[in-house]
């Protein structure tokens, strides 16, 4: 082990050496942890929201780094499992010795290690996971993404607002489409909307038709459908194959160009919720959209724009807090208001860390996301 | 339910029971040679999707991608044979049931490595009806799917190739004795196990449209209940048994939904038939 | 931290390992599903500790009812052959994670977060530190005893084993409840560990993966098994460095090892 990590050091002695100092000042650079899934069931996603990160690394050290010091990545793959993520986690604060993590893993792996990187005072922002115990009564723990249940919020009030009443829920059976659900249940409740039909599907489900047959016989007005988008692709697809001609509504799950490519021309017209507004006319979001494409090939997903703003934030805290001490960090974090991010206008940031932030409906026309329109309304985003 | 919207399940189910049965053969084939569970295989299925859809990428040939993707899991599975089940020969059957499980995951791994994590569009069946309730994709799955078995059938059945692959899963060692040439014949029954596996995975990739690194997860336990409801070790019992597990999922998935965890009680029903019919559900009417 | 972290997990493998080796290096029963039993330690604990109750009540119920389901498993082994039981035991595992996530209580897909760890960092790992001792203690005071021999003969040809006068059937559901009690010890070790446990954290992988510590370590010895926890659990770890090839070879490692060392690191030749 302690050879393994010797080896370690010098070959990334080595590879800074021969990087140089770009034209930064003597002083060290601020090593920033980043926890992804780089293999395993959720690779597609790490990849993601670590080219999302790097993106804004990179951007950082071109406007002159955090406080004048070069930001560098230091990165692990968790593999999305816990069991990995308390030890890098763990890693990064003793050994890496970094200044703030960004986690850009799913759930399962952000709750154990947030636990970890709060308990010793080290600043943990999760990018895109939704489970809400990864930021409660956590000082240092922050999110920059949506909370499930208010995204299922607002996809209930989109529902309304097509002027729909009879839908049918389709449910992904993990934690994401819970709480997705859970907040759909009780906005749709609020609203008066009907649920004639609720079901629920193991991830990585591929075959759709025989819940859907039996979902064409209730009828329904529309389609609250959760998933990522390789189910998605297959829920949207099959459903149309079998005549089902209903509004579906998705959520950021879907969000990714990889949905509209696998589902072909069923996902036109499609309707998510999400927070990367693709007809923004805002520079940060125009500006992350063309520089991940030029970098990936591939225009941006959900997950990478969150990984970006995820390190811009805590990137602007730290300049405002003006040194690097997390306790100040944090106060500095939470008074940010009203910020525009790539994901969206942030209001505020919450007692528990998670952001109050605009949402987006985005619908698939010609192959591409377009806005269809965002919500604002600060009573439904509200956790 | 009417009768359309239950013809309807059933063609989807023949369809999927139908994927399984290609997977499962091959499987079974290898189990009733070697007395290994052949985990790898479910990585070989993986690599023939990835070899098809190269294939598909670089010429737009159908004919071209069958072919590339079925070769190169062929090639995979025989060198697997080679460089490692035929050397474990003789250990306990837990020594190369571990390697293999290494080996699925390393090609997975290898494949995302290679190809990136994403899933890749895979668009050769268009889902267009073509008599309804029939769909292009469920036609092409199901009639390729009969197509091969025949195929199989009559090369096994109608040759001296059969019969060896019979007489060494009844008693390796009097096969051996009468001069049967052990090393030709399973290499030829890993050729064949995973030239089916390889066009399992074209097949599912294009069904769905997608085919990712780990698509080979759900397979390589899957394979292994419909193999043992098919009784281990005799392929025409798993053909049926994966079959009939496609149509009933198909249909107890449209009726009952999720309430119940569909994998847990399929788990449940396994290990009764472990316990009370170990030689399959099927194994007294159907004889390998 | 960061090594008595490291080295916390390590040792809980190490305690799984040690008990699948009672099962399948000791009794000759290959189990795939052992993970369904550390599962059931973790739960236990998870979802007693949550409603209030001290960890010390809570862990020893985790380990009553693994021991519970072990004697079950236990008495279906005696039914199937090798390769069989290998494959009940897939289903088994299965079925326990099924369970978790249907059953009310258990907190669904969400799992159970927020379990609270009884002691702080270092005095936890101590308490992990003497149950892998004590366990593997008990490994070799069986291993040596009656029941040990008797095992390890049943290892090696159960029809001798019964012409000695052995009670087959007795030894393989001792081996049992002595194995997934211990795994169901360590997965209440676990628990107060990691603090959020969800269903897919026991699934099938994990099984294999315990397996697979015996067989790379060795089986049927003590120092085997951890050997092999150390080896494979302290993969990823060792392995950051290549951070895009950790998954790959770990794969390879497993296929390396037994196609050129089948009898495992430190075990007897086959």
């Amino acid at each position: 082990m302690r050879k393994v990590l010797a080896l370690f050091t010098l070959v990334l002695a080595l590879a800074l050496g021969s990087l140089g100092t770009a034209g930064f000042s003597q002083m060290p650079p601020i090593k920033v942890g980043v926890l992804a899934p780089l293999s395993g069931f959720a690779a597609a996603d790490g990849k993601s929201v670590l080219t999302g990160i790097q993106i804004a690394a990179e951007e950082i050290n071109a406007k002159g780094g955090i406080l004048g010091r070069r930001v560098e990545l230091v990165t692990y793959d968790d593999q999305a499992d816990p069991k990995q993520a308390v030890s890098f986690t763990r890693r990064l604060i003793e050994l890496e010795r970094v200044a703030f993590i960004i986690g850009g893993s799913y759930s399962g792996a952000s709750l154990a290690a947030s636990p970890v990187a709060n308990e010793a005072g080290v600043l943990f922002m999760a990018a895109y996971a939704v489970h809400p115990d990864i930021t409660r009564a956590k000082p240092f723990a922050f999110r920059m993404g949506l909370l499930g249940p208010v995204q299922g919020r607002v996809g209930a009030q989109l529902v309304k607002d097509l002027k729909l009443k009879r839908v049918a829920i389709l449910t992904i059976q993990n934690d994401f489409g819970r709480a997705l659900e859970a907040g759909f249940r009780e906005h749709a409740k609020k609203v008066g909307l009907e649920v004639v039909f609720a079901e629920a599907y193991p991830p990585g489900n591929q075959n759709f038709t025989p819940l859907l047959t039996r979902l064409r016989g209730v009828a329904p007005d529309a389609i609250y459908a959760s998933g990522y988008y390789a189910e998605a692709a297959n829920l949207v697809r099959q459903a149309r194959a079998l005549g089902l001609r209903v509004p579906i509504i998705g959520q950021e799950g879907y969000d990714s160009p990889k949905f509209i490519e696998l589902a072909g021309p069923a996902a036109e017209g499609v309707l998510l919720t999400t927070t990367l507004d693709r007809d923004s006319r805002n520079p940060e979001v125009q500006g992350f959209l063309k520089k991940y494409r030029e970098r990936a090939g591939i225009p941006a997903d959900m997950v990478a724009a969150s990984g970006f703003s995820a390190l811009k934030v805590m990137a602007l805290s730290v300049e405002k807090a003006n040194r690097l001490d997390s306790e100040a960090v944090r106060w500095a974090l939470r008074s940010l208001t009203n910020l525009e991010s790539a994901v969206g206008h942030i209001y505020y940031f919450t007692e528990d860390g998670d952001p109050v932030k605009t949402a987006t409906v985005q619908v698939v026309r010609n192959g591409e996301f377009r806005r269809f329109r965002n919500y604002t309304d600060l009573s439904l985003l509200k956790p | 339910m009417d009768w359309s919207t239950l013809a309807a399940l059933t063609v989807d189910g023949l369809a999927v029971g139908s994927i399984y049965a290609l997977t499962a053969f091959g499987l079974t084939l290898v189990y009733g040679l070697l007395r290994v569970l052949h985990v790898a295989h479910a990585g070989v299925y993986a690599v023939g999707a990835y070899g098809g859809w190269l294939a598909y990428t670089l010429t737009g040939n159908l004919g071209g991608t069958i072919v590339v993707g079925t070769l190169l899991a062929v090639i995979v599975g025989v060198f697997l044979e080679w460089w490692f089940y035929r050397p474990l020969q003789g250990k306990p059957p837990l020594v190369p049931l571990i390697g293999s499980i290494g080996l699925f995951v390393a090609v997975g791994d290898l494949l995302r490595i290679l190809f990136g994590p994403y899933q890749q569009s895979f668009p050769v069946l268009p889902p267009r009806p073509i008599l309804s309730p029939l769909t292009l994709p469920q036609v092409a799955v199901v009639g390729s799917t009969v197509l091969l078995f025949l195929l199989v059938y009559v090369v096994t059945n109608r040759t001296a190739l059969g019969l060896s692959w019979k007489a060494i899963a009844q008693d390796l060692e009097m096969a051996a004795a009468v001069g049967i040439p052990l090393p030709r014949y399973t290499r030829m029954a890993f050729a064949l196990a995973s030239g089916l596996a390889g066009v399992a995975g074209i097949l599912v990739g294009a069904y769905y449209n997608q085919i990712y690194p780990s698509m080979g997860s759900v397979p390589a336990y899957k394979a292994l209940a419909v193999v043992v409801l098919g009784g281990l070790g005799n392929p025409w019992g798993t053909v049926v048994a994966g079959v009939l597990l496609g149509v009933i999922e198909s249909i107890a998935t449209a009726f009952l939904g999720n309430q119940f965890p569909p994998e847990g009680v399929a788990f449940l029903a396994m290990i009764l038939v472990l316990l009370f019919r170990p030689q399959g559900l099927l194994a007294s009417r159907i004889q390998g | 931290m960061y090594s008595i972290t490291v080295l916390s997990l390590l040792c809980i493998y190490a305690i799984v390992a040690i008990s699948l080796n009672l099962v399948t290096g000791l009794a000759g029963q290959v189990t795939l599903g052992h993970a369904a039993f550390f599962g059931i330690g973790a739960y236990a604990v998870g979802f007693l500790t949550t409603r209030g109750l001290p960890f010390f009540l809570a862990w020893p119920v985790g380990v009553f009812i693994a021991a519970g389901l072990g004697l079950l498993l236990g008495g279906i082994s005696l039914r199937l052959r090798e390769d069989f039981l290998a494959i009940a035991t897939i289903g088994f595992n299965f079925v326990v994670v099924a369970a978790f996530l249907y059953l009310p209580y258990f907190g669904g897909a969400y799992g159970i977060s927020g379990i609270p760890r009884p002691l702080g960092n270092t005095w936890f790992f101590l308490l992990i530190l003497v149950s892998t001792l004590a366990v593997m203690w008990l490994h070799e005071h069986v291993r040596r005893s009656d029941l040990g021999l008797a095992l390890m003969s049943l290892r090696e040809s159960e029809l001798a084993a019964e012409t000695l006068g052995v009670d087959v059937r007795r030894f393989k559901i001792t081996a049992f409840v002595l194995g997934t009690g211990i795994a169901g010890l360590a997965g209440g070790l676990y628990a107060g560990y990691i603090g959020v446990i969800r269903p897919e954290d026991f699934g099938f992988p994990l099984s294999v993966t315990f397996l697979a510590m015996v067989a790379v370590g060795g089986m049927g010895t003590l120092w085997g098994p951890v050997a092999g926890a150390f080896l494979l659990g302290g993969f990823a770890q060792a392995f950051a460095f290549v951070y895009n090839y950790q998954l790959v070879l770990y794969g390879l490692l497993l296929a390396l090892i037994m196609r050129y060392r089948p009898q495992g690191l430190l075990g007897r030749i086959l």
